[in-house]
């Protein structure tokens, strides 16, 4: 008992400090935002740096059988490619299973008419319902997504350009993973913003930004540009990357327009969950 | 006695009420000038009596530090400031302690002990308390020259404004 008492006269205001102040520690990252992001950005970053040197050892051990694996990998794709070929010698009309499923048909179609230097940009082009062009197609070139069909006239079709304040390209950074809106904010036509990426993403100034082909408008993969700098407000949870495109839309000549054969599958599926 | 209970209790609700109706209103701009925080209330931490027993100094900083939070929307920041400065208060005061030593009836007043001591005691605490301050507010070791320029930035401003009020109201206790 007097070893107790001994202790709190000794040890007491220095237990209550560290008391009080964990307590004010507690309600300082359970109320304020900025500080909690902080607390949690850091908390990743240590667990995440951590876990990549972890794999990374891991994986240097597992070398050769990576290496193994892969070769067998290889060679089961060399036995595909052969059938295939052998299969696509075939008469077409003899190929019933699912394998050579297309998804995309690509019309080619020319630009008659393009903006680039207003808030809402449009672009006209030569193609129309005659040849096949549906109402919120993708526009893409080889550098890059261009446009979504808007209007279908019967030799022509509008395409809202990417360059118009209310375009959403889904966008990802190659490899990475992370993916979030790819918007303009009017300006230089050779700028656009990709927004909302997780502040505990990884990447770099020169990654590549392609498409996501998270919806039917644009395949995935198509490269869009590169990162040039990045930057996350204050006390906001998400990146803002500014992105170089590479193709020139002041420039555009042939675009191909591209036409998902299951659009409607997709939408009517997505609509009959959006009731629940 | 009773005096001086009535006086510290006065003295908490008048820096709350400086605090966050005067002072929390003050906007000198954008930039550089965001650094200049206008922080009062830890008067009443420093003048509490020099015999208050030390658990009882600890809980009052908390409190008024938590009332500074409620009102400044940051719940948290300023009372582990508080805290903070509370602990340090004793040690701050061994440090200063004249050769006498101190009279353990009177408070640490500037009327008690005269400009030159309760200069070097008002800087060396309230240094103290804007540095875990804006450490807390601020929270990361990258944003260390913020937390600096914002320390010394306040602290001028802080510091000069707790002179006027004590030679305003030159308390004994």
């Amino acid at each position: 008992m007097g070893i107790i008492s001994l202790f709190f006269r000794r040890y007491g205001n220095l237990m209550l400090f560290i008391l009080l102040e964990g307590f004010c520690f507690y309600l300082i990252v359970r109320y304020n935002n900025r500080q909690q992001a902080i607390l949690f950005n850091s908390y990743s970053y240590f667990f995440g740096s951590m876990y990549e040197q972890y794999s990374g050892i891991v994986s240097f051990t597992r070398q050769s059988a990576i290496a193994d694996s892969l070769a067998t990998e290889n060679a089961n794709l060399i036995e595909e490619l052969l059938t295939l070929r052998n299969s696509i010698s075939l008469k077409s009309d003899t190929i019933n299973d699912d394998t050579l499923r297309q998804t995309y048909i690509l019309i080619e179609a020319r630009v008659v008419d393009n903006s680039v230097n207003r808030d809402k940009n449009f672009i006209l082009i030569n193609k129309g319902k005659r040849h096949g062009i549906m109402p919120n197609s993708g526009i893409i070139t080889r550098n890059g997504a261009v446009g979504i069909i808007r209007q279908v006239g019967m030799n022509y079709a509008i395409a809202m350009s990417v360059l118009h304040q209310s375009a959403i390209v889904n966008a990802t950074i190659k490899n990475r993973g992370y993916f979030g809106p790819l918007v303009w904010k009017g300006g230089s036509p050779k700028k656009m913003y990709l927004e909302d990426i997780p502040m505990h993403a990884r990447f770099a100034k020169g990654d590549t930004i392609q498409t996501t082909g998270y919806s039917t408008i644009f395949p995935s993969g198509i490269t869009l540009g590169v990162i040039d700098t990045f930057w996350r407000a204050d006390g906001s949870y998400a990146y803002t990357i500014k992105v170089d495109l590479i193709e020139d839309l002041a420039r555009l000549d042939r675009v191909y327009v591209v036409n998902h054969l299951y659009k409607d599958e997709i939408s009517s599926l997505e609509k009959s969950v959006k009731d629940e | 006695m009773n005096s001086i209970y009535f006086k510290n209790i006065f003295r908490f609700i008048l820096l709350v009420l400086i605090q966050v109706f005067l002072l929390k209103q003050i906007y000198l701009g954008e930039g550089f000038l965001r650094s200049f925080y206008f922080i009062v209330y830890p008067l009443f931490i420093l003048l509490l009596p020099f015999n208050i027993p030390r658990p009882a100094l600890l809980l009052l900083s908390f409190l008024i530090g938590i009332i500074v939070d409620y009102n400044y929307m940051s719940l948290g920041v300023h009372a582990s400031a508080s805290v903070f400065t509370a602990f340090f208060r004793q040690p701050t005061l061994r440090l200063l302690e004249p050769k006498g030593g101190y009279n353990l009836n009177f408070s640490p007043t500037k009327a008690r002990m005269g400009w030159a001591w309760f200069t070097r005691y008002v800087s060396i605490m309230m240094l103290i308390h804007l540095l875990f301050y804006f450490s807390m507010e601020i929270f990361t070791p990258y944003y260390i020259g913020q937390v600096l320029q914002r320390t010394m930035a306040s602290f001028i401003v802080s510091v000069g404004l707790i002179f006027i009020l004590q030679a305003i109201f030159n308390p004994r206790e």
